[in-house]
Parts: structure tokens; sequence; C-alpha cells
């Protein structure tokens, strides 16, 4: 049985209100699997990935991890987006003793045995944009997001940001998770009341979409008064139209026009997968990375069992696309390099600032200090 | 603490001093690393220590292996936030939580997840009891000190044939001469008669007016 191949699930939406990002995690999951196969696999074997897709619902996620754990018997599942369909899956990941590799930012405040984390916290994008925002447009910002947990608590600490930092919220408000185009014009005209000198928007996905689209048609000068973003990245601005996002802003930790060796690497294999116009973004950046972080693992324990593997992780490091990624062990997390860039003409982003090091994780905000000064003005 | 933003009840938990007695196994490990990770400064005992640490101001404590009257006693005049730590839902179990006056229960085997609730839940609720108990004494105080006027009024309108208001207005006239509190005026009014009154003798019942 030397030549029986790895089997991994994968769980995530190809539908639904994240069907962009969360194909795009899925697309950076099965790049990293085809690099790894195309190098000959782990120790011989190649890596098989068992795909189910949850179209974007919490109920389908604990089905089908639970399906991929007891039916098809993996171990490891590189898999969720939203918080939401998280913690739909956590309890069924501890019942059965698997290990979810989860590539998303969220917000922290979290710490399971069963969970691998790659994606931001809060500290690691959410501080310096801040900085950014009232050093280079204003004091007054307007907070809008989807209505929940992750926007909710976003929000929460941009305010308290804002707030120590001199400036001022001047409204907060929240839409359903699949909010219509009618819903976020709602939204727009409250903006054109309050006239914020930048927005702060953790609204997601569809949503987010027609938002922007109508911030567009509604005329505001983007340069002046941008809407700042944790999500809206380069995949996303192309489906809305790149020449309708210019000036906008995005806080992530990796971004496609970064210039080091791994990311020219990784746009170059991207493209050559999935079409010479697809762009690389923080979405499917952290799904790559992921999997190579695992099969590293891998290749030292000779098993996917789930304690080996999250031990053997914690003390992997990877050059990964943007960074040289390694774990805070104590947290579960990554080592990430906060980013801020504006959006230019073609839909990509210009990196306005970035951190000199990577930052440690703080997933329960232990460390970080919100009157502490990112950006020097 | 006071009832405030999320970034204060954050802020707490990271100035406690917390004490973890439990038996040193697996699930004391998963709590005291999971207590440094939410940033607060803490130790572990075992067994139960003669006095707690003097800086020692959160105890996560397993009831149901140690004497409730040994906690007692070891408690003596600290007064932690108190967080007990369980394996059985038993009628002893809650008993032992009960008169521990707990803030807050952990169940074995030990989640990460929850941990930080009951933390801060703990945490708030020792802070709101410590106000309410405040405040119970002071107004208990205040209360003593209304009944004991009350007493001197009605003893100087007898004595002196005052009426209600004039009394009172003579005994806060004292109270401003000598500046002490009223109380204390009263109190040396109603311990004076009283001693008379244990030595059947009685106060010159005739008015100077």
């Amino acid at each position: 049985m030397k030549t029986a191949p790895w089997r991994v699930g994968v769980l995530f939406s190809k539908s639904g209100v994240t069907e962009i990002t969360e194909t795009e995690h899925l697309q950076g999951t099965l790049l990293a699997i085809e690099e790894i196969n195309a190098a000959g696999g782990v120790g011989g074997r190649l890596v098989e990935p068992v795909v189910y897709d949850p179209e974007a619902d919490s109920a389908m996620y604990r089905h089908m991890a639970r399906d991929l754990l007891a039916e098809e018997e993996v171990n490891v599942i590189f898999g969720c987006s939203m918080s939401a369909s998280r913690k739909a899956v956590l309890p069924i990941m501890e019942r059965h003793n698997g290990l979810l590799f989860y590539p998303s930012m969220y917000e922290g405040f979290e710490y399971s045995e069963n969970v691998v984390y790659t994606g931001a916290t809060l500290n690691q994008n959410t501080f310096a944009l801040a900085d950014f925002l009232l050093q280079s447009y204003g004091k007054r910002i307007y907070i809008t997001g989807s209505d929940y947990i992750y926007p909710r608590e976003s929000n929460r600490v941009m305010r308290d940001l804002i707030e120590a930092k001199g400036g001022e919220v001047v409204a907060e408000t929240y839409l359903p998770i699949d909010a219509d185009p009618r819903a976020t014009a709602g939204v727009i005209e409250d903006i054109q009341r309050h006239e914020p000198d930048a927005i702060f928007s953790t609204v997601i996905g569809r949503s987010a979409r027609h938002f922007y689209t109508q911030y567009d048609a509604a005329g505001f000068d983007r340069h002046r008064n941008p809407i700042a973003s944790l999500t809206m990245a380069e995949t996303e601005i192309g489906a809305i139209g790149a020449e309708r996002c210019d000036g906008h802003i995005l806080a992530a930790t990796y971004m496609h026009t970064l210039k080091d060796e791994a990311t020219r690497r990784f746009v170059s294999a991207f493209q050559q997968a999935y079409g010479p116009q697809a762009t690389t973004s923080i979405w499917s950046q952290t799904a790559y990375l992921q999997v190579h972080l695992f099969a590293r693992a891998l290749a030292r324990t000779g098993s996917t069992d789930a304690g080996k593997i999250s031990d053997a992780v914690l003390t992997e490091t990877f050059a990964a696309p943007g960074d040289a990624v390694s774990f805070d062990a104590q947290t579960r997390h990554l080592f990430l390099t906060p980013r801020l860039g504006v959006a230019r003409r073609d839909g990509l982003f210009d990196i306005e600032w970035e951190a000199s090091t990577p930052v440690r994780p703080d997933p329960y905000l232990v460390m970080t200090r919100f009157e502490e000064t990112w950006l020097s003005a | 603490m006071r009832k405030g933003g999320a970034q204060r009840i954050l802020a707490d938990l990271r100035n406690a001093r917390a004490l973890v007695i439990h038996t040193p196994d697996e699930d004391r490990q998963t709590l005291v690393d999971h207590l440094k990770r939410l940033g607060c400064t803490v130790s572990a005992a075992w067994p139960l220590p003669a006095a707690l640490p003097a800086d020692v101001d959160t105890i996560f404590i397993q009831v149901e292996d140690i004497p409730y009257s040994q906690i007692s006693a070891v408690l003596d005049d600290r007064n932690p936030a108190i967080i007990a730590i369980v394996t059985y839902e038993s009628p002893t179990s809650l008993k032992a939580i009960v008169d521990l006056n707990a803030h807050g229960v952990i169940s074995k085997p030990l989640r990460h997840s929850g941990i930080l609730n009951q933390f801060a839940l703990a945490r708030y609720r020792h802070g709101f009891e410590n106000r309410l108990s405040t405040k119970v004494a002071k107004l208990e105080e205040t209360l003593k000190g209304r009944r004991l006027v009350d007493k001197a009024v009605k003893l100087l309108m007898r004595m002196n044939a005052l009426d209600e208001d004039v009394a009172y207005q003579r005994l806060r006239d004292q109270a401003t001469a000598r500046r002490m509190p009223m109380t204390h005026i009263a109190q040396t009014i109603v311990s004076a008669y009283e001693v008379m009154e244990g030595s059947n003798l009685t106060l010159n019942a005739g008015s100077h007016d």
C-alpha cells in the first residue's frame, strides 16, 4: 500500500454569498496540492483531495465535515471561511479528533487543538489601518458591516482604535449577511447624509459587491473618501469592475503586487492553472500556504493522524508568497506581515505601507495596545 | 470593575492574579496554559496551601477533593473571585459550589472553549458582589444612626417639653458647635440617659429656657 494516496478533505463553497472568496480558497488549496504531487507527493505518495461543496450553509458544513471524518475517514480538512462555518464544524473536529486548517482572517478569541489558524488576527490587519485612515483621510469615520460575529468584533475594535486616537465614528450600521441591493443602497444614502472622511466596511461577499458598485454610481471621490476593508481583495474587485474601485483601501497580509520571488512564482503558477487574467489574493494565498505547511509536517510524521500533524506543523516554516511564515505555537496562529494597499485603476493594489517584520498573532488581544501608533505621522 | 466596554472586561482579566488549586495533571496544565494565553498572571498549587499568596485575587479550585472546612480556613479573611472546577454534577458537588459561594464553575474534562466566559463572569460577579456588600454596610450604618438620632430627639422632647422640630434643631446646633457628627451627640445623650436611668436618677425635667 506504499502507493496509496494521502486523502485529505477540502470544504469550501462554490456558491452562495461568499462564492468568489471561497472559490479562491479552493483554488489556492488545489494549486498547492498539484504542486506537491508534481514534485512526487509526500514520501512517494500523492495527496488526494476529497472536495465537498457546502454552498455557504453552516448546516451543510457540519454534515460534510462529519462525512469527511466518519465516512471518508480523512483526518485533515482544509476548509471553512466565515466564522459561522468554523464554529459549526468545530465540535465535529473535536469529537472525531480531526484537524481543521482554517485559512481565513477572523475575529480571534478562539483556541482549539483541533484547528490550525493561518489567517490574520485583528492585530495583524486592523490596527495599522486605523492610523492610516486618520492620518491620510480625516477624523470622521463611518463604520458599516455584515451582521455577524466577525464584522461586529472588527468594528468594535476599529471603533475603540479610532476613539483612542482622537477620531470620531460618525455612525455604525449593519446589513444582513446576504443583503440585497436595496438594503445596501440604504447605507449609501446614510453615508451621503453623514459625509464621513472615510468608510470602514466589513460588509462581505455578494452584499459588499452591491455596496461598492453603488458607491461608485453615487459619484463619491474614492481617492479622497475611500472605503477601507479587510476582505475586499483583488478578485472581488475584478468582479465589480476595477475602474469602479480605484482609491479603495485593503488592509491584509498579502497582495498580488508583492515583489518577492515566492509571490512571483505563486502568481505565475496560479495564472497557468486558472487563466492569464486570474488574480491571487489574501484568500488564495493563505489556502495555498497552509497546504504546503501541512505537506512539510506530513513528510516528517509519515501519518495524517491529527495529533501528530498538529504537533509537527506548529514547528514548520514555509517561504510563502509575501512572507516566510512560522507559527506561534502558544496560540496556533501564524506570524504575518500587516500591509496596506490602495486600489489602482487595474484593480490591483499599490502597497502604501507594510510592517518591517512579521507581527506575532494576538487572537485574544493580550499584548496589543490600542493607543500604540503603527504608522509614524 | 464597572459595567463598561468589552475592552474594559478584557483589561480586568489582564490584571488578574490567578491561583489554580488542582492536582498536577493534564487538566491543570490545560487550564494554566489557557489562562496565560488570556493574558493573566497565573500560578498553580497542590495540595491546598496553608494560606493564599498575598497578591492572589482569583482562585480556580478543584472542590470535590478538598473538604469545605479546609478551604474556608485558608480563605479566612481573604475574598478572592472563586471559580469551582468540578467533575460531577452530583449533590455533593453542588453543595460544595454553593458552600463556597463560587462565582463561576467549569466542568472536567476541561475544554478551552468556555474558560474565558466563566473567568470573566466570575470576576464581574465578584466585583459586583463586593460593591453590593459595601453599599449594604453603609446603609446599615446610616440606618443605625437614624434610629439613634430619633431616640435622642424623643428623649429631648419628653424631658424638655420641646416639639420635634425644635428638639432636632438643638441636636443639630450642638453637633455643629462641637464639630461632631449628629449620631455622636445623639449617642452621648442616649448613653447619659441610660446611665442615669440605670442608677435610678433623672435628668432635670425642668427647662432652662
